[in-house]
């Protein structure tokens, strides 16, 4: 499944340090190239009109500001995401609440899978095995 | 000469020859009796052809006969001296009179006596043989009679009057009218021969004569009345008359044609001068009608200022009953207000005397609608605040008193007490307005989020100490394991900072001490100073880790791993727009030190972290005599609050 992963360019979202350094170690380790992790909803926003990316992970929460902006952009060019949060399920936005999310603290492992779920529907998954 | 006395016109005793009188607009103040005793008063009071001079609007109307006017429009009169005046009310003054004069007239009384006798005999003797008379002023009103006038004269018919001419019998008219006139133009005496007057039913011939006498500038007449022959039968004279003879009856009818022509033209001029008179009359009539019209016009001119007058105060009227409408409304809005609102309100006056309160003031305090004028303090209270009378006269003072959350003395509820000073329109206090708002709910909200948060607090800190634990047992790496346990413990340590201040702030200098404080007890090792700066929680967490990072590299590598090393530890905000917190990290005494000990996770925590998490920057560098860290961090409220003082003053070492 990590293999997968290679060269999948990934925007990471994270205000927590410690959290955004572990996301960023892990995909890396996966082979994933990333963008970020960026702290601040401006950046984000920034970062998402300027280049294209194959997925990206969001934090819900960003110092106080809803992520939704960010992830509405992600929406409209169609770039599937993931969200992790600390809050629960619940505190997803609503319009997203069917999107795939991790809870904080999350393993490797369940990073690396979701992450490869949203990347490519499973059928396409093996016209690229890398 | 002249004197000068308060003097009473109506109450004091004239005075008598005097030379002129100026009564200028006092009688128009005056009754018309009171001025017509008056006017002869001022006749009695002047010398003979004395001057009187009155006001513009004033006038001898009712006794024209005593005075003459010599200039109408000034009036100016002078006093007529030939005149009968009326009986003076002299008693009215009788006994002022009579005190002064008792002496002398006990005196006098014989001498006067004798001649008031002699006078009456002189009377009695002219009553007898003095043929009939009567004296007359010039426009032949009556001034004297003489006995046995009422043979040649009879009173007219109508009001009286004392026209001479009026009063003739039949027959003596024309003549005496002709002689009267004769002599007024002469100044001599006529005398008119065989008069035939009617005297009741016979006839009497007689010759009559007018005298003038000439009295200083006036001129009065005498008429004498003298009988010639007996009273006769009318058809008797006719024939006595008749002519004896052709030649005496053309002599008498040319002495009748003379006298008939003396008559008519004397007629003519009666007639010319009251026709003059009449013109006279006539204009001033027409003057008196234009002055009339002038004051009707200036009076509706007043009725028409009247009137908008009138309309103005209308208006004014309405608007007044317009705004107590309002008032009206406002004060049921406000009354409504208050019996809907739940803030219980009172209002003290001056003397923090009950002036109104809402109905909600009722569950705090016991208080019926009667009470408003006594004192709050003697109302008996629900609520557990005994500061209240002090507050109260403070902020009727002028001071201001914070708002106190103030318990039900049943201990079931919590109000907020605010007492706010009552303004009037000046600005100037005129007594207290306390409001209690009910804050149970939010007392007991406040609590509930006190408990959470330390169980919170608790529960993390539990949560570190396990997750210690775990490590402790899970990782044979004593390095590893110190290092975690460590970053974990100010992790904690932190913590127990913030929880402290309820999770808002944490102070720079008491997070800088608690790290640096395991490894530097000796004298002189560290200096920390700077300002006092309040972190916010985020920041706090990431300083102390980054100060934690350095303090440990500092006691494994740098100047706290030899004795003579010395870290000094300062801060200060920098720059204006915008403020920025600058620390500055200072090891000396390990000059061979070129860098952190061993790079990896605590160099990454202070140069990304701080960037990352507090868009701030952290530069490590090796100079000559130690490390040297330089971190700058916005000073912003997210990440910091200033302390008390805002200089960057250099505060003492702590102890």
């Amino acid at each position: 499944m990590t293999v997968a992963l290679k060269g999948v360019r990934v925007l990471v979202v994270e205000d927590e340090y410690f959290v955004a350094i572990l996301i960023e170690e892990i995909l890396e380790s996966a082979g994933c190239i990333v963008t970020g992790p960026i702290p601040r909803l401006p950046e984000a926003l920034d970062a998402v009109g300027h280049d294209d990316y194959d997925a990206a992970v969001l934090d819900v929460n960003l110092a106080g500001e809803r992520i939704n902006p960010v992830a509405d952009a992600l929406s409209e060019r169609n770039v599937p995401f993931l969200f992790v949060t600390g809050y629960g399920a619940n505190a997803l936005p609503s319009e997203y609440a069917e999107r795939p999310h991790l809870c904080k603290p999350f393993r490797m492992g369940d990073l690396l899978c979701t992450l490869s779920n949203v990347v490519k529907p499973p059928a396409q998954k093996t016209a690229h095995p890398g | 000469m002249c004197i000068f006395s308060a003097h009473s016109v109506i109450r004091d005793p004239p005075f008598s020859r005097l030379d002129l009188i100026s009564c200028r607009n006092l009688l128009i103040y005056l009754r018309p009796g009171r001025q017509a005793q008056i006017i002869p008063l001022f006749h009695y009071a002047l010398r003979p052809s004395g001057y009187l001079f009155l006001g513009s609007s004033e006038n001898v109307s009712r006794h024209s006969e005593l005075f003459t006017s010599l200039d109408r429009k000034s009036r100016i009169f002078r006093r007529r001296d030939l005149v009968a005046r009326p009986p003076l009310p002299l008693q009215q003054f009788l006994p002022q009179m009579r005190r002064e004069a008792a002496g002398p007239e006990e005196n006098n009384s014989g001498l006067l006596q004798r001649s008031d006798t002699l006078r009456r005999a002189a009377n009695t003797i002219v009553e007898h043989f003095a043929p009939t008379f009567v004296i007359v002023d010039e426009s032949g009103q009556t001034l004297y009679f003489s006995s046995g006038t009422g043979k040649y004269l009879q009173p007219a018919a109508g009001p009286p009057n004392r026209d001479i001419v009026g009063m003739c019998r039949p027959g003596l008219r024309a003549d005496l009218r002709t002689a009267l006139h004769r002599a007024k133009e002469t100044g001599q005496r006529v005398v008119r021969d065989r008069i035939h007057v009617q005297i009741n039913g016979g006839v009497q011939m007689i010759s009559l004569a007018v005298e003038p006498i000439i009295e200083g500038k006036e001129t009065a007449y005498g008429v004498v009345f003298t009988d010639r022959g007996p009273t006769s039968a009318q058809d008797e004279t006719a024939r006595t008359e008749r002519p004896e003879s052709q030649d005496a009856t053309v002599q008498l009818i040319e002495k009748e044609l003379q006298e008939t022509k003396e008559r008519l033209q004397s007629t003519i001029e009666e007639l010319e001068t009251a026709n003059e008179e009449f013109r006279s009359s006539n204009e001033e009539l027409l003057s008196v009608n234009e002055e009339l019209q002038s004051t009707n016009e200036e009076l509706e001119t007043s009725k028409e200022e009247l009137q908008s007058v009138n309309e103005e105060l209308q208006t004014v009227n309405n608007e007044l009953s317009n705004k107590i409408e309002e008032l009206d409304r406002a004060n049921s809005d406000l009354n409504n207000l208050f019996r809907s609102t739940q803030i219980a309100t009172i209002f003290l006056d001056r003397n923090l005397e009950i002036r109104s309160f809402t109905p909600a003031v009722t569950k705090l305090f016991n208080l019926i609608p009667s009470d408003n004028g006594r004192p709050l303090t003697d109302i008996v209270s629900r609520i557990d605040y005994p500061d209240l009378d002090q507050d109260m006269r403070r902020v009727c003072a002028g001071e201001e008193v914070p708002e106190r959350s103030v318990p039900h003395i049943s201990g079931s509820g919590y109000y907020l007490a605010r007492i706010l000073p009552y303004r009037i329109a000046n600005n100037q206090i005129d007594g207290v307005l306390l409001t209690f708002v009910d804050v149970t709910s939010l007392v007991a909200a406040e609590e509930q989020q006190k408990v959470l948060a330390a169980e919170l607090s608790h529960r993390v800190k539990n949560t570190l100490a396990v997750v210690s634990s775990i490590a402790e047992r899970t990782l044979s790496d004593d390095d590893a394991k110190r290092n975690l346990i460590g970053r974990l413990h100010a992790l904690g340590h932190t913590h127990d900072v913030l929880s402290e201040s309820g999770w808002t702030e944490a102070g720079l200098r008491e997070l800088i001490s608690a790290e640096l404080s395991p490894h530097g007890t000796g004298d002189g090792i560290l200096q920390i100073s700077g300002p006092p700066v309040m972190l916010k929680p985020q920041a706090a967490l990431f300083i102390a880790l980054a100060v934690h990072e350095l303090s440990t590299n500092a006691a494994k590598y740098g100047a706290l791993s030899v004795p003579s090393g010395r870290v000094a530890v300062s801060w200060i905000i920098t720059g204006d727009r915008p403020p920025q917190l600058e620390i500055n990290w200072r090891e000396e005494g390990r000059p061979e030190v070129d860098g952190f000990g061993s790079p990896g996770f605590g160099t990454e925590l202070i140069e990304r972290g701080i960037r990352f998490e507090l868009q701030g920057e952290a530069k490590l560098e090796a100079v000559n005599g130690g490390l040297h860290c330089r971190i700058v961090i916005p000073a912003n409220p997210q990440n910091l609050t200033f302390g008390s003082s805002r200089s960057r003053q250099s505060t003492e070492d702590p102890p």
